[in-house]
């Protein structure tokens, strides 16, 4: 059931209409069904494994509470148990295709299909144990872990919840607000515009520009745009995806943490991993980041490579493929290039603040994500070092698709461009009264409600899933 | 009112609004108000009442072929001895616009392949069946999708094929989803999948084609036994949702706001269908590729190939550069080889006063009444000598 489907509206109409029909005790009850029925809407089969991981996370931070000696065992064996799940499901064909060579047949029971949503909760029930280590979080019960990792709006792709930023607000009594709703819905219909009408309309342009035959034909101006094209597509899908879930949780009076912030007006490559999918920058921040940082603190060449091994193991998480490898690899290297300038900048403030370095990291910072694009999406590494070459090396500005396919990319990238434009306007006119509001409410709102609903079905197809399920 | 309450009713009024929406047609409208503000020409110039006849065109113009070919195969196994062609190409076959001084239509007006479809069908001696295969925007890719699917069934092999050329054609890509419901013939499907598997530059084209009919038809076939229960119930939503009449018109809607989104593209950005342009790259050589595979396969199993030049509106030229008209020429020039066909070049045949207006400029493509008549005769002339080349007895099409 993804969250741009008919059932999914009507499900969630139910599911909103129950829980605030139902006793508060009830509440956290009712959303674990209803985790496990969403689960179960993708795959019976594996119901139970977001439930079983919850519940392996749990008695492992019961003994790490209850013996405090062993603690660091117990960490490491529900750590490792997730990790190997993950893997198993994961990387194996992965992992048996590159040690067998490509054209080799990946046995039967290697080649399983991934749950859904695996990477996603086996990295909050890590950061949940962390924060039992670190006694951020005491005494948790089954339930409560189970909710984590069954949560439905986070279940397939995210945001990466914290045990203490979900369950408090899970347990609190909390009453219908008006404001909270609508503002869910909003954000509702924008994932819902931003998935049908934008991501799905650059997912056509993008999915026959990176055919292997045709990128191999496509000039300089081709790759780029199809590039471009394809960074707006993955950041319109997955913020799209994000706007719904946050806008489902909003609807139950849940508050979850953002995914995007603007990536694409990223000041340097460190800013834009702090707008980038902020979860999984944020919990690579806290629980492998600051770890490392703390240890090599000093010495930069072990901390460099130490950051481009990080990233090229995010890129990793992503999908098992040398693409996404390359992709984490160069947003390392893009990080450890940022690194050195502000170590060149350290006692010369002049040079940092030059309006010539702000703009120029600007400007870097964009046809560099740009270009690590390439590799995420290409079909081979054969095929990203040909376009990556062309678009480094080439110089050949001529056009070989319909001039549309152009124009959609440009309107698209113009949208991105003017978002915070937008946010800035609406935070500056801020939350109107009287008249005005009820002009809003009544009017505008609804308005806007039903042109978002009119896009989503008109461009609706059934066939495209959303980029961050397959992750 | 209480909150619940309050978000209900705001609820509710954006349903009845999007039901407004639904039942009515906002993007045309503002379609029509672009059109108005940039004073084109009135609507009835471009004729939307056209003939619509099963026994000569196929009437769905690639969204639904497969009936369609099925009801030409039992009307043409019926009748036998008369010689059949097929007419291949874009809307230049499907529309009229209608020239200054042209009156307005009294009835649903034909196009030059509806034109000569009758008349060589009347004939009372050697009677000639035509059928259209035209779609709007169809690349060369699709063409070689139906003459691959003629050739694999005996009675819709034609004596020869009919393909327009025009050289803003070579800028489309692709196998529409419409056209992907051909796949259901088995023999068909094998013939595609080998030529996925082959190294020409369509073969990508056939890949994705395939594996989008494969994923639709999974979650047909699958009918009650769904991949999941959430389709299941996808499946079941969407079904109750169709009972609903202004749902049923979701794509005139989108085809409407496209409509509209392309007028602003040349009212404003003044980006025109008579813009000159250079056509390179993987679009150029899948459409080149695909006019090779077309000519060999039917020099091949001895059917005759018409290639024309598509008549173009003389005060159009859509070659940025003179590199663009040689380089089009030179591969024009490789076909009438490859075919052993000649080329008919009716570019500049139909004069500029035969043309119609489009938008807020000259119409490049598609041909007056006037036009249509004119090239209709150019045609039977055409398929006269064509089918004489390829006398009975020669061997019965591809």
């Amino acid at each position: 059931m993804a969250f741009n489907s008919y059932s999914y509206l009507v499900a969630l109409l139910c599911v909103v209409v129950c829980y605030w029909l139902i006793p508060t005790a009830w509440r956290k009850w009712f959303l674990l069904l209803c985790g496990a029925a969403f689960y179960a809407s993708w795959s019976p089969y594996y119901i139970a494994l977001p439930g079983l991981v919850g519940a392996l996370a749990w008695w492992c931070a019961r003994g790490m509470l209850a013996d405090q000696a062993r603690l660091r065992f117990w960490m490491r064996l529900v750590i490792v148990s997730a990790l190997l799940l993950l893997a198993y499901f994961k990387y194996s064909a992965f992992l048996w295709r590159t040690l067998a060579g490509s054209a080799t047949q990946v046995p039967a029971w290697l080649a399983v299909a991934m749950p859904l949503g695996i990477s996603f909760y086996v990295f909050e029930v890590i950061g949940f144990l962390v924060d039992v280590k670190q006694k951020r979080v005491k005494a948790p019960a089954l339930a409560d872990v189970c909710s984590l990792t069954m949560f439905w709006p986070c279940l397939t792709s995210g945001p990466i919840l914290r045990f203490r930023e979900l369950v408090p607000q899970l347990n609190a009594a909390r009453r219908f607000d008006l404001a909270t709703a609508v503002n869910g819905i909003d954000r509702l219909m924008t994932g819902l515009v931003q998935k049908n009408f934008i991501a799905n309309s650059l997912g056509s342009i993008v999915a026959e520009g990176f055919l292997p035959k045709a990128a191999a034909a496509n000039s300089t101006l081709d790759n780029w745009a199809m590039a471009v094209a394809y960074g707006l597509q993955v950041y319109f899908d997955f913020a799209g995806y994000t706007n719904m879930a946050i806008g489902s949780a909003r609807l139950l009076g849940l508050t979850l943490p953002e995914n995007f912030r603007f990536p694409y007006h990223a000041a340097n490559p460190s800013d834009f991993w702090s707008r980038w999918h902020m979860s999984l920058s944020r919990w690579i921040r806290d629980y492998l980041f600051f770890p490392i940082n703390a240890r090599y603190q000093g010495a930069p060449l072990p901390l460099y490579a130490s950051l481009i091994g990080i990233m090229a193991l995010v890129g990793l998480w992503h999908g098992a493929g040398w693409g996404f490898v390359a992709w984490g690899a160069m947003h390392g290297a893009y990080l450890v290039l940022y690194r050195v300038w502000e170590r060149v900048c350290t006692g010369r403030p002049g040079w940092a603040e030059a309006w010539l370095a702000r703009w120029g990291w600007r400007v870097l910072t964009l046809a560099a994500v740009t270009l690590a694009w390439v590799p995420f999406r290409a079909v081979s590494l054969d095929q990203s070092l040909r376009m990556l070459g062309s678009m480094i090396a080439g110089f050949d500005l001529r056009l070989s698709y319909n001039v549309n396919s152009y124009l959609v990319i440009a309107l698209a990238a113009l949208l991105c461009a003017v978002e915070p434009l937008l946010d800035a306007l609406q935070k500056r006119l801020g939350e109107p009264t009287g008249a005005a509001a009820a002009l809003r409410f009544w009017v505008w709102r609804p308005l806007a409600w039903a042109c978002a609903l009119l896009l989503f079905l008109i461009f609706d197809d059934r066939d495209a899933q959303f980029i961050y399920f397959q992750f | 009112m209480k909150p619940a309450a309050t978000l209900i009713a705001a609820l509710a009024l954006s349903l009845a609004t999007l039901a407004g929406f639904l039942h009515g047609n906002p993007f045309q409208s503002a379609g029509h108000a672009l059109d108005w503000l940039f004073g084109a020409p009135p609507a009835w110039t471009q004729v939307e009442h056209t003939v619509q006849s099963a026994e000569f065109q196929e009437i769905s113009r690639g969204e639904r072929p497969l009936g369609s070919l099925r009801q030409l195969e039992a009307g043409w196994q019926r009748r036998t001895g008369a010689r059949r062609v097929v007419l291949i190409g874009n809307s230049q076959m499907l529309s009229v616009s209608l020239a200054a001084g042209e009156p307005p239509p009294q009835g649903p007006e034909p196009t030059y392949s509806d034109l000569l479809s009758r008349e060589l069908a009347a004939r009372s001696r050697n009677p000639v069946l035509c059928y259209r295969l035209a779609a709007p925007g169809m690349s060369y890719t699709e063409a070689l999708w139906y003459v691959l699917y003629l050739s694999g069934r005996p009675h819709l092999r034609p004596d020869a094929v009919a393909i327009q050329l025009n050289y803003q054609s070579f800028w489309n890509g692709g196998v529409r989803a419409g056209m992907q419901e051909l796949l259901a013939d088995e023999d068909f499907r094998a013939r595609v999948e080998q030529e996925a598997q082959g190294q020409e530059a369509y073969a990508e084209s056939f890949r994705e084609a395939l594996a989008e009919y494969r994923q639709r038809s999974t979650r047909v076939a699958a009918g009650p036994k769904p991949s999941s229960p959430g389709d299941a119930l996808e499946s079941h939503v969407r079904q109750v949702a169709a009972q609903w009449p202004p749902l049923s018109r979701k794509y005139a809607h989108r085809d409407g706001l496209l409509e509209t989104l392309y007028r602003a593209r040349v009212y404003v950005l003044g980006l025109k269908p008579t813009t000159a342009r250079s056509i390179t790259g993987p679009r150029m050589r899948r459409s080149q590729a695909s006019l090779e595979a077309i000519a060999r396969l039917c020099r091949a199993q001895g059917t005759a190939l018409i290639l024309f030049q598509a008549p173009l509106n003389p005060q159009v030229d859509l070659y940025r550069t003179a590199e663009d008209k040689s380089r089009h020429e030179e591969f024009l020039a490789r076909l009438q080889q490859i075919s052993g066909s000649p080329l008919l070049d009716w570019e500049r045949s139909i004069p500029a006063p035969q043309w119609g207006k489009w938008m807020n400029g000259p119409d490049p493509l598609h041909l007056s009444r006037a036009g249509h008549r004119s090239m209709a005769d150019r045609m039977i002339r055409a398929i006269d000598d064509a089918l004489r080349l390829n006398a009975p007895g020669s061997g019965h099409g591809i």
